[in-house]
């Protein structure tokens, strides 16, 4: 039987001669252990928080008139907010142009208020009910709370209704509550 | 990270090529055992302050060429931040098979260059003792997450080198590619480290060992023809 000839460029198997005289040596291997070490060590560097650890509930302004199946898109004037209890520190300061916005549920409790101060100073109470559910973003951001709409409640000066397209306040950016206005009162 | 798995991939394929245009009559074989430790859970912990790794593995070579081998081990992990602390405990163990590519040639002295094929399985405990929920308009709230069970197993495939340092002293590296198979979550929360598999980062890691062994040989000379 003659010796069988491999089909590949002899500078591809005096490479591999090298290869093993390289891997024979073991003072280079340490070496290129540690340097493979280091930069595997170099890719593990991820100490900052890159996600965004807040889950705002999104509130959208409408008309009850239906356009397309759904509700008219409405922008307000202005509008002045804040959390039932701190009127002192307003989440929205007569705003202009208002057509959505996004304010924080409280952690610490199961129900949030929201007084909204209209054009004309007509004000409304929004009463939001929900169960919250602790979510590990990773090491490095460490937890964020998600929430899950039970109930909302309202007075009814300015909001005529609300629509929930999405009960799940999380890390996806839908809009959870359609508040429905009566048509501006000066118009 | 792709990138230095393409590399190694290429690197594995050219020696499996050269090893069979390799060409042999007889060999004296005879039957080894060895026992390591892996020395890169030590550096990662240098690294990586937060993850303790250790790893013991033992392989037995029932014919030339062929080890059969496993590696069992624990890991701690330690988090602490501004915002919560996390803890975890866990244990692991893999079995499989080792290949020598390039034991028949002479220059290399019981030296290894080898492929690896493992199946994993890792368990562990973790918890959160002490959570912080920032919220700057209501004020911040404090939580905890109860101890809970996880684990998981995977397939791994890789391959390394190893060199005889003296006596019957080895060292060599060896890097693995993980590919998880399946999960089983005791609650919602996912582990930062599992144990065995690591960095919990989807359904894949790479993973480099550099271990320190102890050979033994195991049995009485046995004459192969090839």
């Amino acid at each position: 039987m003659s010796k069988t000839i491999p089909s590949l460029p002899s500078e591809f198997f005096l490479f591999l001669r090298d290869m093993k005289a390289f891997a024979g040596s073991s003072v280079k291997m340490v070496l290129v252990g540690i340097a493979s070490l280091m930069l595997l060590g170099s890719c593990q560097n991820d100490e900052l928080c890159e996600e965004a650890t807040s889950n705002p509930l999104r509130m959208g302004f409408y008309l009850p008139t239906v356009t397309d199946g759904s509700p008219t898109t409405y922008t307000l004037d202005s509008l002045s907010l804040y959390g039932s209890g701190r009127p002192d520190s307003l989440l929205y300061d007569n705003t202009k142009s208002v057509r959505s916005i996004e304010v924080p549920l409280n952690p610490a409790s199961g129900t949030t208020g929201f007084v909204f101060t209209f054009p004309g100073e007509i004000t409304d109470t929004l009463w939001v009910a929900y169960t919250h559910s602790l979510n590990f973003v990773s090491a490095e951001c460490g937890f964020t709370m998600f929430y899950e709409i039970q109930e909302v409640t309202h007075t009814n000066a300015r909001i005529h209704s609300i629509q929930l397209p999405q009960t799940l306040v999380n890390h996806s950016l839908e809009e959870h509550i359609k508040i429905l206005l009566y048509p501006d009162p000066e118009l | 990270m792709k990138s230095i798995s393409k590399y190694f991939f290429i690197l594995i394929l050219s020696f499996s090529l050269s090893a069979r245009a390799q060409q042999g009559d007889t060999l004296v074989f005879r039957p080894s055992f060895s026992l390591g430790y892996d020395l890169a859970g030590l550096a990662r912990n240098f690294l990586e302050p937060e993850v303790m790794m250790h790893q013991v593995t033992a392989a037995y070579e029932w014919q030339p060429n062929w080890f059969a081998a496993m590696e069992a081990g624990h890991m701690d992990v330690g988090v602490a931040r501004e915002t919560h602390n996390y803890d975890a405990r866990g244990l692991f163990f893999r079995a499989g098979v080792n290949y020598n590519l390039f034991q028949k040639n002479p220059a290399m002295k019981g030296d290894e260059i080898f492929l690896a094929f493992r199946y994993g399985f890792g368990w562990l405990d973790h918890e959160a003792p002490r959570i912080i929920i920032t919220e700057p308009y209501w004020g911040s709230v404090e939580d905890v997450f109860e101890p809970a069970g996880y684990s998981a197993h995977w397939a791994e495939i890789g391959g390394g080198l190893k060199t005889k340092l003296f006596w019957n002293l080895y060292l060599g590296w060896d890097l693995r590619i993980r590919l998880m198979l399946a999960r089983n979550a005791g609650s919602e929360m996912e582990p930062y480290y599992i144990s065995g598999f690591g960095k919990n980062e989807g359904n894949t890691s790479v993973m480099l060992h550099y271990s320190l062994y102890y050979k033994f040989s195991a049995g009485k000379n046995r004459i192969h023809i090839r």
